[in-house]
């Protein structure tokens, strides 16, 4: 009798527990997401600056000087070649 | 037997007393954590108030304006995060020595840091800076200074400065269009930001977002501009230098791509002189020159010369002359109209043709002509060439320019439109109506952004509007060409691309009604090229040029126009002869 009812309150014991693991693993999830969901948004504002400096640095003059230093000789791409009068 | 039956009884006891001590002890420990919930909840210990109390944060979800990009999707305009520093001087450690610390941090001055403080608008936020560089925020997130944060906002950078300030526009503090470009494509541009609301725990981790309070952020679209950036930098150079060689009150320039009506480049150039009278001026450009009007579209001018090609073809499509018409042009003096009205040449060349007239810019010649045609003919055919109407190319505050109302509409309306005068113009409708001797005698349709589909391609060659016919646009393009090579235009030829243009010069009409100017004028060069397949159609007017320093058409505005034909020609691949 003893045993049977130390076996029901162990298999209820680890019944609780595992629920309370579940519950854990759940919020440690939701943690996890919020925290990523977070992470993206920083990551997006990265991106933006990185466009911007991207544009700054992509400039016509910045473009000239870093072909003067390649040296060589540089032409315009053909018109026809570059799709004509096209829009 | 007994006693082994009886050692069975106690051991079984002694097994149940245990159980019993067990769950007693079970019992007790679960009233013992009901009563301290209970505590807790009933009672509230002010230390852990705080912590249950207020488990979620919101905060905004700031979303991206759209891109402005340039016909090579090259970014124009571009939005990314900056902070905003401020203050909440009821949660500062030592209100004393704060300004003293903050300029430490960001460098700055204590004292006008302490009077934005003590300025504030709000009992606890106070601004200290509206924007601050990456590395000053860095450094403030470094120093954990309690009380002073920092407010993410959006800023909006232009990376190639003043480029196209007035096409481009600029946006205000709440990142809206207020000007340009900006303002025209707000729709498309402005964005959504959204709600991001967290539960956090006690240590003010984030444990999950709440679904119900949080909405997603939404970025705005990217709108693509026909302008170049690079034929816009050097159309603005070459601008900028001619006014300032010629003292001029300003200039404006326009690049068009003929067949497509894209429009490459639009530059205007405001140069304050300190001898004063001046006509043209835009004060608020001293604060944000990307807050001024876009002249180019909003200020007409009167053509002079440069519109004759316009009566010429207007004239030749009716067939009130034919090109080896000659013509009674004086030897002397001056043309007396039917009317008596006095029409004066700069040269005299005798009895010409028609084609002659137009390619040595004869008034009197043009006059003749303009005599013949009805008033109902000449204003119908001005019109169809899109003068008194706004282009609608996707301008701000465009004008549609003045023209004379049928009712007011007289003799010496018709002899002086024939010259290019008694009709403002834009520089926006003259390059189109020009367009028209480039293409094969149709309007094109000006545009600021890109195309959306090949649909809209399609429909606006549907919708084209005719200004005169193909032969007639081949055999003004033909003569102007020769004006190029014998005419006023001969000062403006290029040795790369052969040219087809005119030059102007018209005199600067008083801002007063009261007639105009007799020492000062408006000097514009207008051409297309290349003369076998035209590409590009460019305009230039520079107003008010110091006369002792020039002030003809060709001689100041042609060397500009021929710069801008022969570098717009190379950047865009086309072989030079």
């Amino acid at each position: 009798m003893s045993a049977k009812l130390l076996a029901v309150i162990v298999v209820m014991g680890a019944a609780a527990l595992t629920l309370l693991l579940i519950r854990q693993l759940r919020i440690e999830a939701s943690a996890c997401s919020a925290r990523l969901y977070q992470r993206l948004i920083e990551n997006e504002h990265t991106e933006w600056k990185l466009r911007s400096e991207i544009a700054a640095r992509s400039r016509a003059d910045e473009l000239r000087r870093a072909m003067a230093k390649l040296g060589g000789s540089w032409a315009p791409i053909p018109f026809e070649a570059a799709g004509g009068d096209q829009p | 037997m007994v006693s082994h039956h009886h050692a069975r009884l106690r051991q079984s006891d002694r097994a149940a007393a245990w159980a019993s001590l067990f769950v007693g002890g079970m019992i007790l420990l679960m009233l013992l954590l009901l009563g301290r919930v209970a505590q807790l909840k009933v009672l509230g210990e002010a230390r852990y108030g705080r912590i249950i109390s207020a488990p979620l944060a919101t905060r905004t979800h700031l979303a991206r304006r759209g891109d402005l990009r340039d016909a090579r999707n090259r970014t124009i305009a571009t939005s990314r995060l900056g902070y905003r520093l401020f203050v909440d001087p009821t949660a500062v450690q030592d209100p004393q020595t704060i300004a003293v610390d903050i300029a430490a941090a960001i460098g700055g001055v204590p004292t006008e840091i302490d009077l934005k403080i003590l300025n504030r608008a709000s009992p606890r936020y106070a601004v200290i800076e509206h924007l601050l560089e990456d590395w000053q925020a860095d450094v403030i997130r470094a120093s954990r200074l309690r009380g002073v944060g920092l407010e993410p906002r959006l800023v909006r950078h232009r990376p190639h400065g003043a480029l196209a300030a007035s096409v481009v526009g600029t946006v205000g503090r709440d990142h809206t269009g207020l000007s340009g470009s900006e303002h025209v494509f707000e729709s498309r541009l402005a964005h959504r930001d959204g709600r991001l609301t967290v539960l956090r725990d006690a240590r003010r981790r984030p444990l999950r977002i709440d679904a119900q309070d949080t909405h997603a952020a939404r970025n705005g679209r990217d709108v693509q501009l026909t302008i170049d950036l690079v034929v816009q930098q050097f159309v603005q150079e070459r601008l900028r230098e001619a006014v300032h060689r010629y003292n001029a009150a300003g200039g404006r320039a326009i690049v068009l791509r003929c067949r497509t009506g894209e429009i490459l480049a639009m530059a205007d150039v405001l140069n304050p002189r300190p001898r004063g009278e001046d006509v043209y001026s835009d004060p608020v450009r001293k604060v944000d020159p990307a807050l001024g009007r876009n002249r180019c579209a909003t200020d007409p001018y009167e053509p002079g010369s440069t519109f004759k090609p316009i009566v010429w073809a207007a004239a030749t499509d009716l067939g009130k002359a034919e090109p080896q018409e000659i013509l009674p042009t004086p030897a002397g003096q001056y043309h007396r109209t039917s009317r008596g009205r006095r029409i004066r040449d700069t040269h005299l060349y005798g009895p010409v043709s028609w084609r002659t007239v137009l390619v040595r810019s004869i008034n009197s010649g043009m006059a003749i002509v303009a005599e013949r045609m009805s008033h109902d003919q000449m204003r119908e055919s001005v019109s169809r060439f899109g003068f008194g109407q706004k282009t609608r190319a996707g301008l701000a505050s465009e004008s549609a320019g003045l023209m004379t109302s049928a009712r007011d509409w007289t003799h010496y309306t018709q002899t002086s439109l024939a010259m290019g005068h008694e009709i403002a113009v834009t520089p926006l409708q003259m390059v189109r109506a020009f367009a028209a001797f480039a293409r094969d005698g149709t309007l094109p349709t000006l545009r600021l952004t890109a195309r959306d589909t090949p649909a809209d391609a399609a429909a606006e060659y549907r919708f084209r509007q005719r200004a005169c016919s193909e032969s007639t646009a081949r055999l003004v393009r033909e003569v102007l060409r020769e004006a190029m090579l014998k005419g006023t235009g001969r000062h403006a030829r290029s040795q790369h691309y052969e040219m087809f243009g005119k030059s102007g010069t018209a005199q600067l009409p008083r801002p007063d009604g009261g007639g105009y100017f007799q020492d000062r004028y408006v000097s514009s060069f207008i051409a297309g090229a290349p003369y076998q397949r035209p590409l590009i159609v460019v305009l230039c007017v520079i107003d008010d040029p110091q006369r002792s320093r020039g002030h003809w058409g060709a001689r100041v505005a042609g060397p500009v126009v021929r710069d801008i034909v022969d570098r717009t020609l190379h950047y865009l691949g086309v072989q030079s002869r």
